[in-house]
This record gives C-alpha cells, structure tokens and sequence, in this order.
C-alpha cells in the first residue's frame, strides 16, 4: 500500500516539489526569532490564530526543513528538536519559567554546543552521505552559526523574558542566508541516518541504500513477531532511500488531511482542503487515519474498483403517518426532502439520525470495546451498533452491499422498535427509513410500499362496507392487529405511554397469541371506547375472527400501528 | 498450450501486505503468484521457507517460479471480495514482552477478506521438470496433498474444485480480459466492454517474484478491469471457452 501512495505522491511531487508539502505545514505556537546576515533579530510570536502573511510563509518553509521527525530521532540531546546547525528548537519552558524542567544557562550552552558537535560528526558527514548529496557542510556558515547562537543567547534570553506572557511552547532560531537550498540541503543531511525506522535493518543492494521504513511500520526486541520469523530475511519490507525520504515528505503531508475517512483516487491531485472523492471518479484508494502520539496511523486501507457516489436512495412517508409537534401545536406529516439528493452520504446521514439516535458516525471513531450503556444507549441499543457498525461503513464508504444487505434483513427491523419504543415520531422515522433501506437493496421494499397502500384501502373499504368480511390474509391482519394496537394503547390515560407492546407482539409467533393480547388491552381500555363505535367493533371482530396459527409480517403490522389511524378521524395527541 | 485448471476457494484468507505493520495487517485483495506457487507446493510437498537453509530460494518457489498462472476472480461485483477487520490474541507468551518484562499477550489486528474465490489457470508447458509435472496433474485431479493448502495462514483452509486439464490457443485479439494482468502491459480504453456497465479498475502493487538477494518481495502493478482494451504489449493472453485470460 505504500507503493500506492507514493506513486500518485510522486507525481505531484515532481511538479510541485517540497512546496506540495510546506504549503501546508503548520507553525506549532511559540516565539520564532529569525537572525539576519547583520546579526539583528526579528521576533514574531506564533498562535493557533495567526495569519498566513509573509513572516508565516518564511518560518513555515524554514521550519518545514528544520523539524525533527521525533525526539527519539533527535540530533543530539532530546530537548533540542531543531534539525541543523541554520536552527535552534527549545521548549520554552527550558529557557524560562518552569522550575522543574529549566535549566542553568551553562548547562544549555553545553548542550547546544554538543548538538553542534554531533552536526559536524562522521554522523552526518560520512562519505556516503557527501556523495548522496553532492556537497560538503559549509564549515563558515557553520562556525558562524554557532557562533553567532552562543554569543547572542543573552540577547535570546531577553527576547523571552521581554514575551513571557505572550507565548507558550517553543522558542525556534532561524538564520537567514536568503538561500533555502541551504536549508534543503542540511535538511537532506539529518534524513539520510534518520529516515529509516532504524539503520540496524540497512542494506545495500548493488548502489543502492535500502532499509526498513518508517510509516506505520515498527520492529522492536519486545515484539519479537513483528519480524517475519521464517523467512531469510526477518525484516519486513525494505525500501530505498530515495522513497524513504519521499516517504516522509508525504507522511508529513497527511498531517493535513482530516483524521478519520479518506478518498484518494487513482490520479489524486493533492489538493488541500480535502475534497472526500472528485465527482466522476470511480477508483479510488480508501484510507482511514487515526491519530498515534501526533503521528499518523493507517486504521484501514482498501483499494476501491467502481465507487459510485449516487445511489438509488430516496425516503418518503410510505406509511402515510403523521404525528402531533408538541413545541409547535400542530400535526406533521414528516419529510425528508434533505436526504433525497441521492448521495451516498444521505444514507450515511438517514440511518445515523434515525435508526441510531445519532451514535453511528460518531462511533466510526471509537473502539468497540469503549461502546457501552449507558453513554451510547440501553444494552440492545449498543449490540446493534457493535454488530452493525462495520457493514455500514463498508458500504458507505467501500461501496461493500454484502454485509449490510445481510444485517437489513435480520437487524434492522430491532432498530425501529428500539426506535419506537421511544417515541412515537421517532418510530416514524425510523420505520420509513427501514422501507427506504430494503428498497435501495432490492429486498422487497418496492412491494411492501404498495402493499401498505393497498392494505389500507382494502380495510377501509371493508370497515365502511355494510356487509361483513373476512380478512383474507395475514398481511391484511398484521396491519389491522397494528391499528387497532395503537388504536386501544392511545385510549391510555397513564401520565407516560410507552410503546413496548410493539415489541411484544414482534415476538409473539401466531395470530392467537396477538389476540389474546389485543383481549387483554381491550379488557383495560375498554370502558374508554364508545358502545357504539360500530367501526372499532366491526374491525375488531374481524381481527379476533382471523384464527391462524401463521406468524404476521412485522413490517406491515409495524406500518399498521404507526399509520394514520383509521379509528381516528383527526390524529390525537 | 496445455493448462491445468481449477477453482480455489475458501470462507476466509489473508495475504500479508509486507510493509505495514503499526495498526493492522492488511491483506492483498487477491491471490498473488507467490502465495499460489506457495499452495501448490504444499500440496506437492515442496520444502518451504522453513526448509530453505543456506539456499537461494526456498524449493517450491525454485521449482515453480517460471510456470506462468492466470487468476480470475470469481462471483463477486467488480472483483471485490469483501474485508473484515479482525482482532485476536496471540496468547503463546514468546510473542510479546510486557512493560514488566513478563510475556504477555499480543493483540494482532488483521484484514480478512471474505468468501473468496478464484479459477485458477497453471501453464503446464512452463514446467520443465516431467516428474513434477505429472505429479501435479495427478495429485490436483485426484484431490490429492501432502500438506494441507492454505489461504496465506493456516486459519484459513483451502478448497479445491472442478480441477481439469484443458488446452488452450494463446490469442491476441482479445477485447477484454477475464482475469488479473499487469497494468504496464496493456493500454486501457476508458469504456466498458458492456456499454450498460459502469467502467472499474482494480490496480495494485502485488507480489511477482522473490529477489535474489534476500527474498524480499518484488513488485508489479496488477490490475483487473471491465474497460475495453485498446492495446497489447507485452502480455500473454490465452482463450478458454469465451474467456480471456492473462498469464502472470
């Protein structure tokens, strides 16, 4: 997945250079002091707010080429982050301040001293690397430099004394010599020892310097089965210095990308701010980046064929219901105009708002093991989230259907009743996604739409019909067992309501069962319900009339007990 | 061209991608040559890795490395065979040293992909060595191993099926190709074959040989596509029944 990567990295890379990557790089805050060729100083305090005017651009492309890839890789001592002798990188906190961690100012002196010690060493001059880069240090910029530094660190000290109050974290020198091959230069100087994640894995093959690399890639004595233990060669991946230098370019580069999901395709043109995919293009590599210690960790990597971003999405109210807005004393017929534009991310968005209370997208960022009531919902709540998380986001984001067809079929029909349990506007909302989910897949969503509209039409023709009838079968049940449900729970006087008959009779198996239920609520409602209300009585002879012993369809019984209520001519509160 | 041909398939699998391994090991999206040379030296008991000692190469890849093979995913959409993020422990002890020096657990995050399935095309003309050619033939057409056949880990058993030797004419005027190719060899068009279809291209770094020196993987892009072709260069395709197959 590296070669990926890199491949489309290196094309941007040969146009654009390093400035592909400095454009943007970021200025940690702190006080950035830059010492002219007449040793003046000029000192700019850096914060999270701060423009990007012209100082900024000079220090970002100074600092681009000075940083340290982590303390562990320092030059010398590991309070120094800076990367060559054009620049010195303190904490602040060293200098001034803090009284566990400052130090004396000889003892500072010393190890800046040893730092640019260690820059002249064979180290960082050995043969190898003077012929990789084509030019020797330049030994009076650098006495210069360090000259300059010990001298100055007086006046250093001022700067900071004088800005204590106004900046925190870092003090960063830099020396302008108007001459950034300079910096590039002595930047490629540090790289070349430090780019591999150690120089004890390194080879040369023919001319070349080959070693292990160091993004997402790690071998350590304690985890002695990161190395390949049976092979010739217990290292992993080897790979040459040249990439291992572009390697690190790019690591530095994704800094800038969002954490979390990622698309990049084929021909990415490494533009930021990140757009998720170029409209029309269908291959795509798929990365999703976490956050290790401030560095950049691949969670998941795919190689997409195919990618559409339009889907055959589209949510209406399939089954005609409406519910009483206590905020605005009207009843609602919901809409879901804002999730019809048919873009993938408006499945995303659908299910999130209204099958998992808004816990989906916010859970791609969490480990299963921190999923867990009651923060994230009941314990129900929280199986289906951990058993359905993935196979949304595989198709969200892989276009992967496979799984989440599965889930729709068994797991989903458990999320609207958790929903309706709830409330009776989520459970709407819910069901009407649910409809619109199966019929994107194919799963019969198409006819159960048409047969909720046709099974109300039939029961109302037969309610308002003198004659008597038999339901004919058990969707016509399911849907007048759901009506009459939510017909006798609504005649309800208690303070709270709740719906969890709905999942009762989800469970019950047979016809009987759910009359014997329906008798039950009907024995306790009943003084609620008029003598005469011949509707009720013709429907709910007809339901008690209907005695198989067949299981009902939940979804139809589930759009019978959330639909319009033919017992009410105007929905109740 | 004289070929043998079968169906490998299986539940799960896994082919280590080599050059990461912080969060997860990710898996290839396909069978590579190197892992399918792997399996059918296992079933011819071929010495491994592990029987490799001061040798070049380990004996299966010594043996097989010149026999060219075609792969050609089967069922699924757009030759994408579904992945799963895996986490288990590696619970042996000498795996992982805790902070207090003791052995303790190693948690391994692994890429699975699901209900794989390839038809598999081995040139048998490739082989030189007749004993270990007729060996093969007779030990894939009789359900024959020495070793049980894996997909990349032993977690995840091999199936074999509808094995047979077929013969084949190499062709060049082929307008798509069936199975998996390396991309440098062949121009694309930007159309699908099937004008109704949906343009795709699968492209991947894969294994294609061991190196000399230390048998690190060497690379090649390897692709898989629906779009027409528009040119061959330097590719060997072969015709079976109404399939165009390149050999890797």
């Amino acid at each position: 997945m590296i070669y990926n990567l890199l491949d489309t990295f290196k094309k941007a890379y040969a146009i654009k250079g390093d400035d592909l990557v400095i454009e943007n790089h970021k200025l940690k805050e702190g006080l950035y002091i830059k010492i002219k060729q007449d040793k003046t100083m000029e000192s700019t305090i850096i914060t999270k707010d701060s423009v990007e005017d012209d100082t900024y651009e000079w220090f970002r492309k100074a600092d681009f080429y000075s940083c340290i890839i982590n303390t562990n890789k320092a030059v010398g001592d590991k309070k120094i982050h800076s990367n060559n002798y054009l620049t010195l990188f303190i904490k602040k906190k060293i200098f001034y301040g803090d009284e566990k961690e400052i130090l004396p100012k000889e003892e500072l002196l010393q190890k800046i001293k040893k730092y640019y010690d260690i820059l002249r060493s064979d180290k960082y001059n050995n043969e190898g690397i003077e012929r990789d880069l084509g030019r020797k240090i330049d030994l009076e910029k650098f006495e210069y430099c360090q000259n300059t530094i010990i001298e100055q660190i007086n006046s250093i000290y001022d700067i900071i004394i004088k800005n204590d109050k106004a900046f925190d974290n870092y003090v960063r020198v830099y020396f302008d010599f108007n001459d950034w091959k300079l910096y590039e230069l002595e930047f490629n100087r540090y790289l070349y020892p430090n780019v591999f994640n150690s120089s004890k894995y390194n080879i040369s093959i023919g001319n070349h310097l080959y070693g292990l690399s160091n993004m997402n890639m790690g071998l350590n004595s304690k985890k002695p089965y990161l190395e390949h233990k049976t092979l010739k060669c217990k290292v992993p991946f080897h790979i040459e210095v040249k990439d291992a230098l572009l390697l690190y370019k790019y690591a530095m580069w994704l800094q800038s990308c969002k954490l979390g999901p990622n698309f990049k395709s084929f021909d990415y043109d490494y533009k930021v701010p990140l757009k998720d995919y170029k409209s029309g293009e269908t291959d795509i590599y798929f990365i999703n980046l976490r956050n290790k210690n401030g560095e950049i960790e691949f969670g998941d990597f795919d190689i997409i064929p195919g990618f559409e971003e339009t889907i055959d999405f589209e949510i209406y109210n399939y089954i005609e219901a409406s519910y009483y807005d206590l905020s605005k004393k009207t009843i609602i017929r919901p809409e879901y105009v804002k999730y019809n534009s048919k873009k993938r991310y408006n499945l995303l968005n659908a299910v999130d708002d209204f099958l998992y209370n808004k816990r989906l997208i916010q859970s791609f960022r969490v480990d299963f093991k921190d999923i867990k009531p009651p923060k994230w919902g009941n314990k129900k709540i929280c199986n289906l989230l951990i058993m359905t998380r993935d196979v949304v986001f595989n198709y969200i984001y892989k276009n992967d259907a496979n799984g989440l067809k599965a889930f729709v079929k068994k797991l989903y029909k458990d999320l609207v009743i958790e929903q309706i349990k709830q409330g009776k506007k989520k459970g709407i909302d819910a069901l009407n996604t649910y409809i619109a989910v199966k019929k994107l897949f194919q799963l019969g969503g198409e006819e159960l739409v048409k047969k909720i509209k046709d099974i109300r039409n039939e029961i109302e023709a037969f309610i308002e019909d003198k004659e008597n009838h038999d339901l004919e079968d058990k969707f016509q049940y399911s849907f007048l067992a759901g009506q009459i449900s939510y017909y006798l729970m609504s005649q309800s006087k208690a303070k709270s309501r709740s719906h969890d008959v709905v999942e009762r009779i989800c469970n019950y198996k047979n016809v009987k069962k759910i009359n014997d239920e329906l008798k039950f609520w009907f024995k306790r409602y009943g003084h609620a319900i008029s003598f005469d209300y011949a509707k009720f009585n013709k429907a709910f002879s007809m339901v008690l009339g209907f005695d198989k012993s067949e299981a009902i369809d939940e979804d139809i019984f589930l759009a019978g007990y959330l639909g319009d209520n033919i017992f009410y001519k105007k929905e109740e509160q | 061209m004289k070929l043998l041909k079968f169906n490998l398939h299986g539940k799960t699998a896994h082919f280590k991608k080599p050059d990461v391994n912080a969060y997860a090991y990710y898996t290839y999206s396909h069978i590579h040559k190197i892992a399918l040379y792997g399996i059918i030296g296992a079933i011819l008991g071929l010495g491994g890795y592990t029987q490799q000692q001061n040798k070049q190469y380990p004996e299966f890849y010594d043996l097989l490395k010149d026999v060219r093979v075609g792969i050609v995913p089967i069922g699924k959409e757009r030759g994408y065979f579904s992945k799963k993020m895996i986490t288990f422990n590696n619970s042996v002890g000498y795996a992982n040293i805790g902070a207090d020096k003791a052995p303790c657990n190693l948690v391994v995050r692994e890429q699975w992909l699901e209900d794989v399935s390839w038809d598999i095309y081995i040139a048998l003309d490739d082989l030189k060595d007749y004993e270990l050619k007729e060996k093969m033939i007779d030990y894939i057409l009789n359900s024959k191993a020495e070793f049980l056949p894996y997909l990349g880990k032993n977690d995840h058993i091999a199936n074999i099926c509808n094995t047979q030797l077929i013969e084949c004419e190499i062709t060049e005027a082929a307008e798509q190709i069936h199975s998996l190719f390396y991309y440098d060899e062949i121009e694309l068009e930007d159309g699908a074959v099937d004008e109704d279809q949906i343009p795709y291209l699968f492209k991947d770094y894969m294994p294609v040989a061991l190196n000399k020196e230390n048998n690190m993987y060497e690379f090649a892009q390897i692709a898989f596509t629906n779009r027409a072709i528009e040119d061959v260069k330097d590719q060997t395709i072969i015709l079976d029944t109404d399939k165009y197959i390149a050999l890797l």
